[in-house]
């Protein structure tokens, strides 16, 4: 779904002795069917930005498009309610906000809230359980009786119910053991993959996930939005990232070292492994 | 949504009244409180006003923000007012409609117990708002100190208090958290009718005892491995001084009292 921000303004807690401005002079073009990926520092407006992009929070200033629904500080709550049928949010820690008695119903939730039939519901939540790989011997059982990656997968497949176009990840792996990590990340893609209707933010302090998996990348700084271009536009500019408190991905830090140390002729931007094992095999047979 | 509730609010300041000891903001808080329904005399109620004044501008809490804290307990102001003033048959009547028949006294009675209703809150407000927590318990355990000799377990008791109250902006702070999670899963928290309203709160209500079930017991458990065990033989890290100041506010708040019984009982 085509989203744009528009000279985005927000603060918090307007006319208050707390007030902080977290977002200023925000200008951001997400094309359709794009894989966005968000990396700052904490408090740069990450999660700000997020919100907004989701119908959460209004701009203080400025206007927020969303396919082709605009948000602006006066828009009705109403009209909101109807962006988040369209944008899923995965926050932070999802499995919090499981509370219904059986896995299968919390999943249900979000669908039949945004007026589907019980019928429909259920079956779009066996959808989303089978695609986070949760067995059907669980879907009667109650959500907290799960181990914290299955109540995480749970609560996603909570937000995939409800068949959402763009869909906002908000640090998704955080807190889980490596092949954790990566199973839910090759998840998101594969769901991205679908189809071409489909969308993805995602934020991440993973500068690897970031190269990985993203077309465009936003580096915010302050409120304000530092770099931003393809993974390979991105992280050829280590000083400024660095700058920020950021880093490149593992594989360019070591290609880069490497580029120093021997002065040859090295492609730093490889982000996968594979690719960056071949670029050393061939710089080593380049060097006999 | 959550963010105007300022109650357990520590607002930062250098002002007099953040400067007071909490002993004796206490004290004064809980003599103001008394007396404030001890006596419905005019000069009493005036005094008690103009303390409040006098409080509020040395405290130096921004005024906006005060009044947005101040909505809901608003609400329950202005029908109670109503309640008094519809309920009360005393005194002259000052008019007639067909449904309802308005007495003086009816409106007197509903501005006075508007008036203590809202001097009340603002005071208390006050205290939280220009005291930190770890203060406000020092101060309450220092109070309660006589109590000890009697078997309470006034430090504990301190202790509680501080934690509850230390976990007010943490628990609004989570219950915003999960309000949003449910929100972008289509919850709708602002349409419908109150019974809808009220329905619609199980999702974020489950969810707010799991997870504060699960932090007393972290809690539990990284006190006991720092070595906690009571008050028993504990020193303290911050001495509280009684300082001029203090005694001066002693000393207006006495006086107030003494107005109270005076116009109470004496005239």
């Amino acid at each position: 779904m085509y989203m744009e921000a528009k000279n985005v303004k927000f603060t918090y807690m307007v006319g208050s002795p707390f007030e902080k401005t977290a977002l200023q002079n925000i200008n951001l073009t997400l094309e359709p069917n794009s894989y966005t990926v968000l990396i700052g520092h904490t408090g740069s407006g990450k999660s700000t930005l997020i919100q907004l992009f989701n119908g959460l929070l209004k701009p203080t200033d400025g206007s927020i498009q969303i396919g082709n629904r605009e948000i602006k500080r006066d828009t009705k709550q109403k009209h909101l309610y109807d962006v988040r049928k369209d944008v899923g949010m995965v926050f932070q820690y999802p499995e919090h906000q499981l509370f219904h008695e059986t896995i299968l119903k919390d999943v249900a939730f979000g669908p039949m809230n945004f007026g589907m039939s019980q019928e429909e519901a259920e079956k779009r939540a066996k959808e989303s359980l089978k695609l986070v790989g949760i067995e059907e011997g669980l879907y009667e059982r109650s959500p907290f009786d799960l181990s914290g990656g299955q109540m995480r997968r749970v609560a996603i497949a909570g937000v995939l119910a409800s068949n959402p176009k763009t869909l906002i990840l908000d640090e998704p792996t955080a807190g889980l053991d490596p092949q954790g990590k990566e199973d839910i990340m090759e998840l998101f893609y594969k769901w991205y993959e679908v189809s071409e209707e489909r969308s993805i933010i995602l934020v991440t302090h993973h500068m690897e996930d970031a190269a990985k998996y993203g077309d465009q990348l936003i580096v915010l700084e302050q409120g304000g939005i530092h770099l931003t271009g393809t993974p390979k536009e991105v992280f050829l500019q280590g000083d400024r990232l660095r700058k920020t408190g950021l880093s490149q991905p593992e594989t360019v830090r070591l290609l880069e070292s490497l580029k120093d140390k021997s002065k040859g002729h090295i492609d730093t931007l490889k982000f996968h492994l594979n690719e960056t094992v071949d670029e050393i095999v061939s710089f080593l047979r380049k060097d006999q | 949504m959550l963010d105007h509730i300022i109650i357990g609010q520590y607002v930062p300041g250098h002002s007099k009244v953040h400067r007071l000891d909490p002993r004796a903001k206490l004290i004064c808080l809980m003599l103001f409180m008394v007396f404030l329904f001890v006596s419905r005399h005019p000069l009493s109620i005036g005094v008690a006003l103009l303390i409040a004044v006098l409080a509020f501008g040395l405290a130096n809490v921004p005024l906006t923000f005060y009044l947005r804290g101040m909505r809901f307990i608003a609400i329950i102001i202005i029908f109670t007012f109503l309640l008094h003033l519809f309920m009360t048959k005393e005194g002259p009547v000052l008019f007639t409609t067909p449904i309802v028949t308005i007495y003086l006294g009816g409106v007197l009675e509903g501005v006075l117990v508007g008036v203590r209703l809202l001097l009340l809150v603002i005071m208390a407000s006050l205290l939280t708002l220009t005291t930190t927590p770890v203060d406000l318990t020092d101060g309450m355990e220092s109070l309660m100190l006589p109590l000890k000799k009697v078997g309470m377990p006034t430090h504990e008791l301190a202790f509680m208090i501080s934690i509850a109250l230390r976990f007010i902006p943490t628990l609004l702070e989570e219950a915003m958290k999960i309000i949003k999670a449910q929100m972008a899963r289509g919850a709708n928290f602002t349409q419908g009718s109150i019974w809808k309203r009220v329905k619609a709160f199980v999702p974020v209500l489950v969810p707010l005892f799991v997870q504060s079930l699960n932090r007393a017991e972290d809690l539990a458990i990284a006190m006991e491995s720092r070595g906690y065990e009571g008050g028993e033989g504990r020193t303290k890290f911050r001495i509280l001084y009684w300082k001029r100041m203090d005694t001066i506010a002693l000393v207006i708040l006495t006086l107030y009292s003494m107005t109270a019984i005076f116009t109470r009982f004496l005239m």
